[in-house]
């Protein structure tokens, strides 16, 4: 188990979904086995998609080249692949583990992919990690232990670039959508809710 | 005393003295174990059976053990929609897992597809691609009839698969879509 925290949007996503019925959600970036037997049985039909899988891990570079690489965002990675769903067929997408491993430009394309296939009046669910950057990273998931509760830890063997964003950097990539609510944890988690206007 | 202790003995069957079941003159097969497709197999079409399989080779088309439990191995490729009561997936599956009662993806285990199952897990690690659906009226919507007709909820199946099939196509020409975006 890795660092188990407070999560203070999940509830409120839960509530906001359970408000419709034949509820369909979009799992992003790594596959979570609980988590999807964990909104199955809320009675929600949940997609998974795992987004970071295509992604190439960055080149092995001397520590040197590697920074200014970094500076310059030269790191090649393909653009992210458009989703395989219709427009509008979700009530929620859960991006909880995906935005760090994306630069701006893909962030932003991801963030208007979502906003495609969101229902008028779907949620995302986004969270974005702030802790400093030091390099390629594992990838990290987090686990729904209760509706309250995460465990954030990572997973696997592959390491990508994480980015850290602001909330400026934020309320940009989310330029179409309405933020419902923004937090910003003491563990330097950002969580926030944004939702696609009726 | 002791003869009577000797009788008690010959009572008792042990594992060893208990009878075997026959073999068939086709060899290896045994009825009561879990029947092996091995990796050098490859079958295309429908496999329905009354019994426990476990596949190691590849198979196309449709699988349907009913109130039986299906394995794909580590080597085992599956292009097909299974229906089965416990599917336990180590290989890889392309195609839909309706389980009566449990879907399992090992931890080098690929699903795409979607699963209609009571009940699943899926190992950290594991690669799955589509849908999951717990819920009980799907349950008996996704079991095809005797007659091998599809129902309704069947055919809801295949329209994820068909949609699914039909944008992999489009996919060959990436980021047409962003393009469009911006």
């Amino acid at each position: 188990m890795g660092e188990v925290y407070k999560s203070h949007i999940l509830r409120s996503f839960l509530q906001k979904m359970s408000q419709h019925s034949g509820v369909q959600l979009l799992d992003l970036g790594s596959v979570c086995g609980p988590n999807l037997e964990f909104f199955a049985r809320q009675g929600f039909k949940i997609f998974a998609e795992d987004i970071l899988a295509n992604l190439r891990p960055p080149p092995a570079l001397p520590p040197r080249m590697r920074t200014q690489r970094r500076r310059k965002k030269k790191i090649e990675m393909p653009a992210i692949q458009p989703f395989l769903h219709p427009d509008e067929k979700f009530q929620g997408v859960l991006c909880w583990d995906v935005f760090d491993f994306l630069d701006r430009e893909e962030a932003t394309l991801l963030a208007q992919e979502v906003y495609r296939v969101l229902a008028p009046g779907g949620f995302a669910l986004n969270f974005f990690n702030s802790r400093k950057v030091e390099s390629a990273e594992l990838l990290y998931r987090y686990r729904i232990l209760d509706p309250d509760s995460l465990d954030y830890s990572q997973t696997g063997t592959r390491r990508l670039i994480r980015y850290s964003y602001q909330n400026r950097d934020i309320m940009q990539i989310f330029g179409k959508f309405r933020i419902e609510s923004f937090f910003y944890l003491r563990n330097r988690m950002r969580e926030v809710l944004t939702c696609k206007a009726a | 005393m002791w003869d009577k202790k000797d009788q008690q003995d010959r009572q008792i069957p042990t594992p060893a003295q208990k009878p075997r079941p026959p073999v068939t003159s086709t060899g290896d097969y045994v009825k009561g174990r879990p029947v092996n497709i091995g990796p050098s197999i490859q079958i295309k079409g429908e496999l329905t059976g009354m019994e426990d399989l476990t596949i190691d080779g590849t198979v196309e088309g449709k699988i349907e053990l009913r109130d039986h439990n299906l394995t794909v191995g580590p080597n085992g490729k599956i292009k097909a929609d299974i229906y089965a009561q416990t599917i336990i997936i180590t290989g890889e599956v392309r195609g839909n897992a309706n389980a009566k009662e449990r879907v399992e993806i090992g931890e080098t285990g690929t699903l795409y597809g979607n699963i209609v199952s009571p009940r699943i897990s899926i190992a950290d690690g594991a690669h799955f691609k589509g849908s999951v659906d717990m819920s009980p009226a799907s349950q008996k919507e996704v079991r095809p009839d005797r007659t091998g007709k599809e129902t309704a909820g069947r055919k809801s199946a295949s329209a994820d698969v068909q949609e699914r099939t039909t944008v992999t196509a489009s996919q060959a020409k990436p980021g047409t879509h962003f393009r469009e975006l911006n």
